[in-house]
C-alpha cells in the first residue's frame, strides 16, 4: 500500500497497486468496494485526484475524466468549481418565486465550490510561503464539508422544484405567442 | 479516449498518463506512437451531426425562455434548473469539443525489451476509500 493521491496525501485517500487491491478488495468483501465504487465519481468529477474505477483498471481502460497532466489538477479544480458557482448563481434567479429555502440552497450550491476553491489557493499558497501555517488535511476536510453542503443542497433544490409544481399560476401553462414578435399595426 | 496502452513483452500493463509517456519517449524506453489526428478523430462515435442537435435543443430551449421572460410570463423553477443544467453544457461542450467520444481500444504501445520494465505506473493504482 502507498500514497498515490495527486492534490490531497490526506487520510481519505489511500492508493492500492493493481496487483494488490483484487485481492484486498475481495478479502475486504463487499462494504469496501461498494464505498469505492460510489466516491469514485464525486472525487473524479471534483477534479480532485485522477482516479480510476477499479472495474477500468481491471479492462485497461481510462476514465472519462483523468489522463490530463498531473500539473493541470489544479485547472480542472478551477473549472469545476466555477462551474459549480455558474450552477448556483443561475438557480439564484428563481429567488423571488415565493418558494421557501430556494434562495437558501441556491447560495449555498454557489459558494461550496469557493470555499473548495479558497481552501485549494490556501494550501498553495501555505506551500510557497512559509510564513502562513499549515494545517493539516485542511483541504480535505474543507472538500469533505463542502461536499455534504453541496449534495444536501441540490437534493433540496430538486425536491423544491418538483414541489412547486403542485401549484402553479396559471400562465405558466401558456406558450409563447410567437407572432407577437412580428413587427405590424 | 481510449489512451496509450503500455505493453511490455506483449503483454498489456497500464494506460500511461501524458507525463509518463513523454518521459518514456524521451528516455527512449517507447518509440513515439506513430498515430494520427485523422485516426483519433475516426476513432471517436460523436460527430458534428449529434452534437449538432444537441447543441439545437440547448438553444431553442433558451429561445423560449427568453421569449416567456419577454412576454410577461411565469418561469417555473424547473425552467430555472434546466437553464443552469444548460450552462454546464456548455462548459463541458466547450473544454470537450475535440475530445473524442467513447474510444474503446487503446492505442498499444510497446516498451523496448532491453530495458527493464517499470513498476510504478499512475493507473495501475486504484484508489481506495477508507474511512
Amino acid at each position: 500500500m502507498s500514497m498515490s493521491s495527486v492534490l490531497s496525501p490526506n487520510i481519505f485517500l489511500i492508493g492500492l497497486h493493481s496487483s494488490t487491491a483484487e485481492t484486498v478488495l475481495a478479502a475486504g468483501g463487499f462494504c469496501r468496494s461498494s464505498t469505492l465504487y460510489l466516491f469514485y465519481p464525486f472525487l473524479s468529477l471534483m477534479g480532485l485526484a485522477t482516479i480510476i474505477s477499479p472495474s477500468a483498471v481491471h479492462s485497461r481502460r481510462v476514465p472519462s475524466l483523468g489522463g490530463y497532466a498531473e500539473t493541470r489538477g489544479g485547472i480542472v479544480l478551477l473549472v469545476g468549481c466555477f462551474s459549480g458557482m455558474l450552477f448556483g448563481g443561475i438557480h439564484c434567479l428563481g429567488w423571488f418565486q415565493g418558494e421557501r429555502l430556494w434562495p437558501e440552497a441556491s447560495l449555498a450550491i454557489l459558494f461550496a465550490p469557493v470555499s473548495i476553491f479558497l481552501s485549494y489557493c490556501y494550501g498553495a499558497l501555505s506551500d510557497h510561503w512559509k510564513f502562513l501555517p499549515s494545517i493539516d488535511s485542511f483541504f480535505g476536510i474543507m472538500v469533505a464539508i463542502s461536499s455534504a453542503i453541496y449534495i444536501t443542497a441540490r437534493i433540496g433544490l430538486i425536491v423544491l422544484m418538483l414541489m412547486n409544481l403542485r401549484s402553479l399560476p396559471a400562465g405558466a401553462y401558456d406558450t409563447v405567442t410567437w407572432t407577437s414578435f412580428i413587427p405590424h399595426y | 479516449m481510449g489512451g496509450f496502452l503500455l505493453y511490455v513483452n506483449g503483454r498489456p500493463r497500464a494506460t500511461l498518463t501524458p507525463d509518463e509517456l513523454l518521459r518514456f519517449v524521451r528516455d527512449g524506453l517507447v518509440d513515439m506512437p506513430g498515430i494520427t489526428n485523422a485516426e483519433i478523430e475516426d476513432r471517436s462515435k460523436g460527430d458534428v451531426l449529434s452534437k449538432g442537435i444537441a447543441i439545437l435543443q440547448l438553444v431553442w430551449f433558451v429561445i423560449q425562455l427568453a421569449a416567456r421572460y419577454a412576454q410577461n410570463l411565469p418561469i417555473t423553477l424547473l425552467e430555472i434548473d434546466t437553464l443552469a443544467v444548460a450552462a454546464l453544457t456548455c462548459i463541458a461542450y466547450g473544454w470537450w469539443w475535440k475530445k473524442p467520444k467513447d474510444v474503446g481500444l487503446p492505442y498499444p504501445v510497446r516498451w523496448k525489451a532491453t530495458a527493464p520494465p517499470p513498476n510504478d505506473l499512475h493507473y495501475e493504482y486504484v484508489i481506495s476509500i477508507v474511512a
